[in-house]
């Protein structure tokens, strides 16, 4: 596996984990499990040289090819690559943001040709496994990227300790190193005023969110992502269960929240959907939180069936393309953020046409 | 001690807010910073005084909250006389090195561990940090295959390569290159050899 690949590749291939479709799709926008593991008798990728960075790499990719646990696997070089191709990868969540912005060590990417297992070598830990699959879907998810690791640890020793379980470079991922997360659309919650005392909530049963309010105030797109925090003394079924409840829970109130919009306040639910879709067919300039904010609007209508005319599969696949790089990747230059607001404005007014 | 034990069979942890410890924690903010992920705890009232987001909150120190909080969780088992060995804050510790050259300094500033051999060099320090962030303190997940129980004297592939690479280092450093570019051949052989093992297995050709 010598040979590295271009992002360009990627542009034209769907992500899998927005077009498929899955289990309760229309609230959980996807589902993700990483897995943090380390080589033993290495120190962590903070702390060695380049040599060792590069046989890590080299280790990595044996261990794929040699146990063919990744479907056809494509190779990225992180190290060499110009910060708009990092961008593509971050947009189509292969990678972490700490993988695509902290310095240039040497650091590869390695994922199958559905995009949706991937390996990220030297990230914070020397191998971090990831799945990200449609809808909402721990336990597919944790088989899959279960098996990898099985796979994988047949030919690298990992960093592990029976007491402690496996090692991290940060203590918060010891033991099983499993971060197990559901991307939520939760749309009429917050039109509802509803989002602030279930965030509260979920916080409380000892589950980390990032997205509306949860982290910083700004809301984007109405999403949110729910995940474990404790990694130590639970194991990786208890944590996924516990997680499963929690993201049922909310995907209960959140279908309750739209029902009782949909029956009790008809015109302003009506009403915020059709702005949303109007300013996405007459725009000439739009800033990314305004594209995210009203796409959320408009597949809410697409769910919710007030609008026929649009596929969700367009609303789903313009919530990855009009993102600054993916934008700049099809206009095939450099854009300023002004002609990126007209580029963004125009892709959103062709698609919904079609 | 920003972290207590709900007192619910459950064993559900209750958060403190790490900036009053008076209030209940309801906001979990991260933050990135040129790379570093942060982590905050806070009640909504802080979050309100400090404008979440805001300058105020920018570069924040999780390793120096943990360390705190580690420090702050051993006084009060102390204070408690639950603990009979914890009468020393972190201040009070003595400073820790790791063989790798991490040192109790390192793991203030960053949060991070150098090497796997730290947990067990920075235990005395890690232990009241990591009951604080986890539900338990003994692993209870999965192990990892066989690979793990390596056999030395049959060294894998990726380890000898990881030798070899070193050794290269040192022959292009003293300008040995004959010796370089023999073992450049060399980790080439074995990364053909393993590519190669997995094409006798067999894929037939189309």
């Amino acid at each position: 596996m010598n040979e590295y690949f271009d992002t360009d590749m990627l542009l034209d291939r769907r992500v899998s984990w927005l077009a498929d479709g899955g289990p309760d799709d229309d609230i959980a926008i996807s589902t993700r499990i990483r897995l943090a593991r380390n080589v033993s008798g290495i120190p962590f990728p903070t702390h060695i040289d380049n040599h060792e960075l590069a046989a890590v790499i080299a280790f990595a990719e044996m261990a794929v090819e040699k146990t063919e646990c990744l479907n056809d696997p494509m190779c990225f070089n992180i190290a060499g690559m110009e910060p708009i191709d990092k961008q593509i990868l971050l947009e189509r969540r292969l990678v972490s943001y700490e993988f695509s912005a902290s310095p240039p060590v040497m650091k590869t990417l390695i994922v199958n040709r559905d995009e949706d297992v991937s390996l990220m070598v030297n990230e914070e830990d020397h191998l971090r496994l990831q799945t990200i699959h449609s809808g909402f879907c721990l336990s597919d998810a944790w088989s899959v990227i279960d098996k990898v690791d099985d796979a994988l640890s047949s030919e690298i020793p990992y960093a592990f300790d029976s007491d402690l379980g496996y090692l991290t470079s940060c203590p918060t991922n010891v033991g099983t190193g499993i971060r197990a997360s559901v991307m939520l659309h939760l749309p009429g919650l917050v039109l509802s005023d509803q989002v602030r005392p279930v965030i509260q909530g979920v916080n409380k049963l000892g589950m980390a969110v990032r997205g509306i309010f949860g982290e910083g105030s700004d809301n984007l797109g109405n999403l949110c992502q729910i995940s474990n925090q404790s990694t130590l003394g639970e194991s990786e079924d208890g944590i996924i269960q516990r997680l499963q409840l929690v993201v049922s829970q909310i995907i209960n109130h959140e279908k309750n929240a739209r029902r009782k919009l949909l029956r009790e306040r008809t015109e302003f639910l009506r009403d915020s959907v059709g702005r949303a879709y109007g300013i996405l067919n007459n725009a000439y300039v739009m800033n990314s939180k305004e594209a995210l904010n009203s796409l959320s609007m408009l597949r809410l209508g697409v769910d919710m069936k007030l609008i026929k005319s649009i596929d969700i599969k367009t609303v789903n696949e313009l919530f990855i393309l009009a993102q600054p790089a993916h934008l700049q990747k099809y206009a095939g230059k450099v854009l300023d953020q002004e002609e990126r607001d007209v580029a963004r404005a125009s892709l959103i007014r062709e698609r919904l046409k079609q | 001690m920003p972290i207590e034990k709900c007192s619910s069979k459950t064993g559900l942890f209750k958060m403190k807010c790490d900036i009053c410890h008076k209030n209940e924690a309801t906001i979990h903010v991260q933050e990135v910073l040129n790379g570093t992920k942060n982590t905050l705890n806070i009640c909504a009232e802080c979050a309100a005084e400090h404008n979440i987001g805001g300058d105020d909150l920018n570069g924040f120190n999780l390793a120096e909250i943990l360390y705190n909080l580690s420090s702050q969780m051993l006084q009060n088992q102390s204070d408690d006389q639950e603990s009979e060995d914890s009468n020393d804050t972190l201040d009070d510790a003595p400073e820790l090195t790791c063989s790798c050259g991490w040192d109790t300094s390192k793991f203030r500033e960053g949060g991070r561990l150098g090497c796997p051999e730290c947990y067990n060099v920075f235990a005395p320090i890690l232990a009241s940090a990591l009951h604080g962030m986890h539900k338990g303190s003994v692993h209870i997940g999965k192990r990892p295959s066989s690979a793990t129980k390596i056999d030395d004297s049959s060294p894998r592939p990726a380890l000898t390569i990881l030798a070899l690479q070193k050794e290269l280092e040192e022959s292009v450093k003293n300008e040995n290159y004959e010796r370089a570019a023999k073992l450049r051949d060399e980790i080439n052989a074995i990364k053909k050899a393993a590519a190669s093992e997995k094409r006798d297995k067999g894929v037939p050709a189309a």
